[in-house]
């Protein structure tokens, strides 16, 4: 072989082990590209080669075998430990043809007559063999020495890059695991949670609906007739049962949205008259009435927004009538169409929220009313996340609460933006 | 035995003898390209017979020395070779491919007293790779020969087929049991200089030392052989000059160019060429040397003798010798006689050579394969 050949060769070789990233595939194609090159047929890699101290007293020691390609029966033990003559693993690379060695590999099976030992490291080796002898001019041990010290380097990567990503796929397992139960946990603590406030709150309507059916039972056997009073008990807390059934359906379903044209001015107009609010709290439109600024919304969600939030804001005062503070019980709703959102404010003159429930305001399930599910809040930021704006709050204990409600600039149907 | 289509009489009859005389025997079928629309009435035929058959479509069809653009041959299989036929999908990797192929034919450790004929469709672009990953199947259990079927025009047709289908993109390979394999050989010569291919999909070569292939192809002719491949003559010529794969044991694979893409100075050549591979530019055998002849010969007369031998001529090579390609199949008659030869012209070969028993696909070689039975 002319040395221009033998330089072909080393390429094609180098650039094979050069070339993968994994253990095995590495062996498998180093192994293939050794049998194309070399006239040989069968190809063998062992690893783990126990130390010399191991060999024992037959001089036989302990190798894996990783990958055979032929071999007849032998490549049926591929991944056993075997135990060899330790003759087979001397100290660099050699030629094999004892036929005592060739048969305590391949047994009665043996096809071989001739082998050749490439030593890559003292616990790794290539092993190559030929049914006769193979006709290369040259000593292959000698040409694929480089080879065989690059084959080394590449394993070494390869093993390395293996260790790391089985780690990375550990440490990815044990997370995903650990979030799983973390979700588990949450989802199990979301359900006990709800049945106990769902318990809660329908209990309370059920009891006033069972009471007032008893009394009317017994005043309609005394003949009294004073019972049609308890009828409206009954109408009322079945209201009351159904507000809560809807609170729980429109937190948990993700409608479509019904996109129209709504003049928000009009919207918030018609919301405050048709909610009753009691003549002690004084509510202000600074920018007063409607034909100002259209938006693109589902009005029946966008409605049912501005509801929670102007009941919440009616709670508060109701609550703070008792106290005697001496404060006027005001709510301000006014709109702002800003360079970067339109913004729905509501200031209340409430006794405010405590930090602690502000942190928690839009957790589901959270209230800090004895009725109520805690759905309110956090229904009224999944409505504003469907149109693609948010909810923000600013509160501080005893000095009133701003909620405030923006949306998008694409919302905005009229004024076109720049009028 | 060899005959005409033209002739349906004579078809039906000798299939009717070949059934009489060997009940449940099998045939393999070799059809040239031109009579391909019979395979469905010789399959029909041979169904109707209880006659299995396995067979394949080559440009042109080998007996006694001569070439013919028509006709068939049937040649005797025994009673009942296990096979397998698979059509391949797109998309499959060649590791698949083999499993395939291996799952389909089940081989025992028989330490190669048994022979795989495997005949691809020359269309497939990556028979090498599926070679390499049938051998980590059956490693050397078994001995492999072959040769890729279908048209000399290199398009798509129909080439491979068995008693139940004729398939595209087929691969057919056929147990041979007790049989000691074949031999093949080109005897190119391996000129000088190689240089890497660099950029490589399937059997186009982009790039060569990174440069167009075409530009370093054209250098290397000059260089070598004095020779000026152009735009304009590459067709005529690279069938003399093609492309050799360097092997550590001195042993040099062929790959016959057989397209130019003008554009980007890309060649294709007849066979898919491993990446990163080391190509030198070789010289083909010249007309009237018989060296492979009496290589092959060489090899085939330490077995023992048969009465017919099955032979795939590469169609690259035919390119090559035009005329002279009698001379050598003649010559090729006359050391191998009395035996009977007959075959194909083949777009590729498989098998190992003389010197390494691991299985190959090869361009421009003669292949030999002992076949029991006249």
């Amino acid at each position: 072989m002319k040395r221009d050949q033998i330089l072909q060769v080393l390429y094609d070789l180098a650039l094979v082990t050069g070339s993968e990233t994994s253990v095995r595939p590495l062996v498998t194609a180093t192994l293939q590209r050794l049998l194309y090159h070399t006239s040989t047929s069968c190809g063998l890699f062992f690893s783990e080669l126990a130390p010399v101290a191991d060999v024992d007293g037959q001089g036989m020691v302990h190798v894996t075998l990783y990958q055979a390609i032929a071999g007849g029966r032998l490549r049926d033990r591929v991944g056993e430990t075997l135990s060899l003559p330790a003759a087979l693993f001397g100290n660099g690379s050699a030629q094999i043809s004892d036929p005592g060695l060739l048969a305590s590999l391949f047994g009665e099976d043996n096809r071989y007559r001739y082998g050749l030992r490439l030593m890559v490291n003292p616990h790794d080796f290539i092993f190559l063999f030929a049914p006769r002898h193979l006709p290369s001019e040259l000593h292959l041990d000698l040409v694929f020495a480089p080879v065989i010290g690059n084959f080394d380097h590449s394993l070494r990567m390869c093993r390395d890059n293996e260790r790391i990503m089985n780690e990375l796929r550990e440490e990815l397992e044990t997370r995903t695991r650990l979030e799983e139960q973390l979700i588990k946990k949450e989802k199990l603590a979301v359900v006990g949670q709800l049945t106990s406030s769902v318990n809660h709150e329908l209990r309370n309507p059920l009891g006033a609906i069972s009471t007032a059916s008893y009394l009317i039972r017994r005043k309609m056997a005394a003949g009294d007739d004073s019972w049609i009073a308890q009828l409206a008990v009954i109408e009322r807390n079945t209201e009351r049962c159904n507000s809560i059934i809807d609170q729980l359906l429109g937190y948990t379903r993700h409608a479509r949205l019904s996109l129209e044209n709504i003049d928000i001015g009009a919207l918030i107009d018609v919301i405050i008259k048709e909610m009753d609010i009691a003549d002690s709290i004084a509510v202000h439109r600074p920018d007063g009435g409607g034909g100002q600024i259209t938006v693109e919304a589902d009005s029946e969600l966008l409605r049912r927004a501005l509801i929670n939030v102007l009941q919440n804001a009616v709670q508060a005062m109701q609550g703070q009538r008792h106290q005697a503070s001496g404060r006027v019980s005001e709510i301000t709703v006014s709109t702002r169409l800003t360079d970067q959102r339109f913004e729905i404010i509501l200031r209340d003159t409430g006794p405010g929220i405590r930090t602690d429930e502000l942190e928690r305001i839009f957790e589901p399930l959270f209230s800090t009313r004895s009725f109520g599910v805690g759905l309110g809040m956090p229904i009224v930021r999944n409505i504003m996340a469907q149109h693609g704006g948010d909810v923000e709050i600013n509160s501080s204990d005893g000095e009133g609460t701003s909620i405030l409600l923006w949306l998008p600039l694409s919302r905005i149907r009229s004024p076109q933006h720049g009028d | 035995m060899f005959l005409q289509f033209a002739d349906p009489t004579a078809v039906e009859a000798a299939l009717e003898a070949f059934c009489t005389a060997t009940p449940e025997g099998a045939l393999l079928a070799l059809v040239a390209e031109a009579d391909r629309g019979n395979i469905p009435q010789l399959m029909k035929s041979c169904s109707e017979r209880g006659i299995k058959l396995l067979g394949a479509v080559f440009p042109e069809l080998l007996v006694d020395s001569a070439l013919h653009k028509k006709g068939l041959l049937l040649l005797p299989l025994g009673r009942a070779p296990r096979h397998t036929l698979i059509s391949i999908a797109g998309g499959d990797s060649a590791g698949e491919i083999a499993a395939a192929l291996a799952s389909g034919l089940p081989i025992r450790p028989a330490a190669g007293t048994h022979t795989v004929l495997a005949l691809f469709d020359g269309m497939i672009p990556n028979i090498a790779s599926i070679i390499d990953a049938l051998y980590l199947q059956w490693g050397d259990d078994v001995r492999y020969i072959g040769a890729n079927a279908g048209s000399e025009t290199f398009t798509a047709i129909a080439s491979l087929f068995d008693g139940q289908q004729l398939v595209e993109n087929g691969i057919l390979l056929i147990l041979l049991e007790n049989h000691r394999g074949g031999q093949l050989s080109h005897n190119y010569r391996y000129a000088a200089r190689g240089a890497p291919a660099s950029s490589i999909e399937g059997n186009r070569v982009a790039m060569i030392d990174w440069r167009p292939a075409f530009e370093v192809y054209q250098e290397l002719a000059r260089e070598q052989f004095g020779v000026d491949i152009t735009r304009e003559n590459f067709y005529e010529f690279a069938v003399h000059y093609p492309l050799g794969i360097v092997k550590a044991d001195g042993e040099v694979l062929i790959r016959v160019p057989v397209g130019l893409d003008e554009s980007d100075g890309s060649i294709y050549c007849l066979g898919e060429i491993p990446a990163n591979a080391m190509l030198t530019l070789m010289e083909a055998i010249p007309a009237g040397n018989m060296d492979t002849i009496e290589s092959l010969a060489g090899s085939l007369r330490q077995g023992p003798h048969f009465a017919a031998y099955l032979i795939f001529y590469c169609a690259g090579r035919r390119l090559h010798l035009h005329d002279a390609t009698a001379d050598e199949l003649r010559a090729l008659g006359e050391v191998l006689a009395p035996a009977t030869l007959v075959g194909a012209l083949s777009l590729g070969e498989i098998g190992a050579s003389r010197t390494s028993p691991y299985p190959q696909f090869h361009n421009a070689t003669i292949v030999a394969l002992p076949w029991p039975g006249r």
